[in-house]
């Protein structure tokens, strides 16, 4: 099943463009700060192959994100980018995925908001980023903190909020199922033991979330007193007990030991 | 024509009543009132109504905003929206009088600021939970 198959996830893009901040953030930022170039441009300019998904490097990974996050029409000259992506919403997204990313490295690199990163910063923390899909409209969210007695040591989560894209959700954590097959590749793993390696995403939640449609409410006819109740969609049984799921990557999921490359970042 | 009269009789539905409504339309209003109690009735209007034979149908609206601390369709509102609808009355000699409900209630989420803006499952047979819990194994 193309698309994103769980409700949350980092998986290959996402990661490699952790990678491309937490290996330069200030180019990064310069990249980002400057309003003439678009938010992909970083993924242009340090051009690195992907080995997992259908785009084979972050140049045509940035197409997608251009023509499907951000509605950037290369054939159009006037008027502001139409998100095509989001049903029912409309708005900016690349320009609030720049503020978020700036505002996100700043805090990683302890400096205030436009300020110069031609001399030392006074940390450099690291920059995680996940996305999830369903909220009514586009919003960046950025958690931090600092860990440990040393300013040096910290991290910066962003978190992506997503309209509806209209793909399915699998009502399982577990792989394969009907609609997504064969066989799911790393690092999936039910109720693992250990957390492996130095990073990783994990799924909490029901075996089977089992759908119940309503019965349309103009479907009977009812005597006076039986006034039928509207239900606003299916209602889902989360059942089968609770299970823990590392996600495959290609899935969302995050690799234990972080995306093998097979170019050069820079 | 409209009105908030009372709720009309069960035996025939075409007479007028007190309200000014037809004993099918004043049945249509009670019905609402009584089903939607989170909701205080402001205005019902009839916007036409046809009858043949034992079958009257109603094409209704109704304004209503809902009671303080209630939510409607699971959502806390604050001002007063307009609900709208057909109702189908059958008046038979053996089952009495029997209602059938068409509301646009896709307006209703609409207007209580809801849409179906929501990843759905995949569509097709559901997974099979036995299959699930052997991948447990």
């Amino acid at each position: 099943m193309p698309g994103m198959p769980y409700n949350l996830e980092r998986g290959p893009y996402l990661a490699m463009l952790e990678d491309l901040i937490n290996r330069d953030p200030v180019r990064c930022l310069e990249s980002l700060r400057d309003p003439a170039k678009p938010v992909t441009a970083l993924l242009r300019e340090m051009r690195v192959s992907i080995n997992g998904g259908p785009y084979k490097d972050t140049a045509e990974l940035a197409e997608h994100i251009d023509r499907d996050w951000f509605g950037i029409r290369p054939d159009a000259h006037d008027g502001p980018p139409i998100s095509r992506y989001w049903s029912y919403w409309d708005g900016d997204a690349q320009g609030i995925i720049r503020e978020t990313v700036v505002r996100s490295i700043e805090i990683a690199l302890g400096i205030d908001h436009d300020a110069d990163v031609s001399g030392p910063t006074p940390h450099r923390w690291h920059v995680s980023i996940l996305t999830a899909c369903t909220v009514r409209w586009f919003e960046g969210w950025v958690s931090w903190r600092r860990v440990g007695p040393e300013v040096a040591g910290g991290h910066v989560v962003i978190l992506l909020l997503t309209p509806t894209h209209g793909k399915p959700a699998e009502p399982t954590l577990l792989r394969p199922t009907p609609t997504t097959k064969g066989r799911p590749g790393p690092p999936y793993a039910i109720n693992p033991a250990r957390a492996e390696g130095d990073q990783g995403l994990w799924a909490i939640g029901a075996v089977f979330e089992r759908r119940e449609d309503p019965v349309p409410v103009s479907a009977e006819w009812v005597a006076p007193g039986s006034f039928p109740r509207p239900h606003l969609g299916p209602t889902y049984f989360g059942e089968g007990g609770i299970v823990v799921v590392a996600p495959p990557e290609s899935q969302g999921g995050v690799l234990p030991d972080g995306r093998p490359y097979a170019g050069a970042a820079s | 024509m409209s009105g908030t009269g009372g709720t009309g009789g069960t035996g025939g539905t075409g007479g007028a009543g007190p309200s000014g409504l037809s004993e099918g339309a004043a049945l249509v209003q009670a019905e609402l009132e009584h089903g939607l109690s989170e909701l205080h009735p402001v205005q019902f209007d009839v916007e036409s109504e046809l009858a043949d034979g034992a079958l009257r149908a109603i094409a209704w609206s109704y304004t209503a905003r809902p009671r303080e601390g209630q939510s409607f369709l699971g959502v806390q509102l604050s001002t007063e929206f307009v609900l709208r609808g057909v109702t189908l009355i059958r008046t038979g000699p053996d089952d009495g009088v029997l209602l059938r409900w068409y509301i646009d209630w896709l307006d209703a989420l609409n207007r209580a600021g809801l849409n179906a803006a929501l990843r759905p499952v995949p569509d097709g047979p559901q997974p099979d939970l036995a299959d699930l819990l052997a991948l447990l194994r």
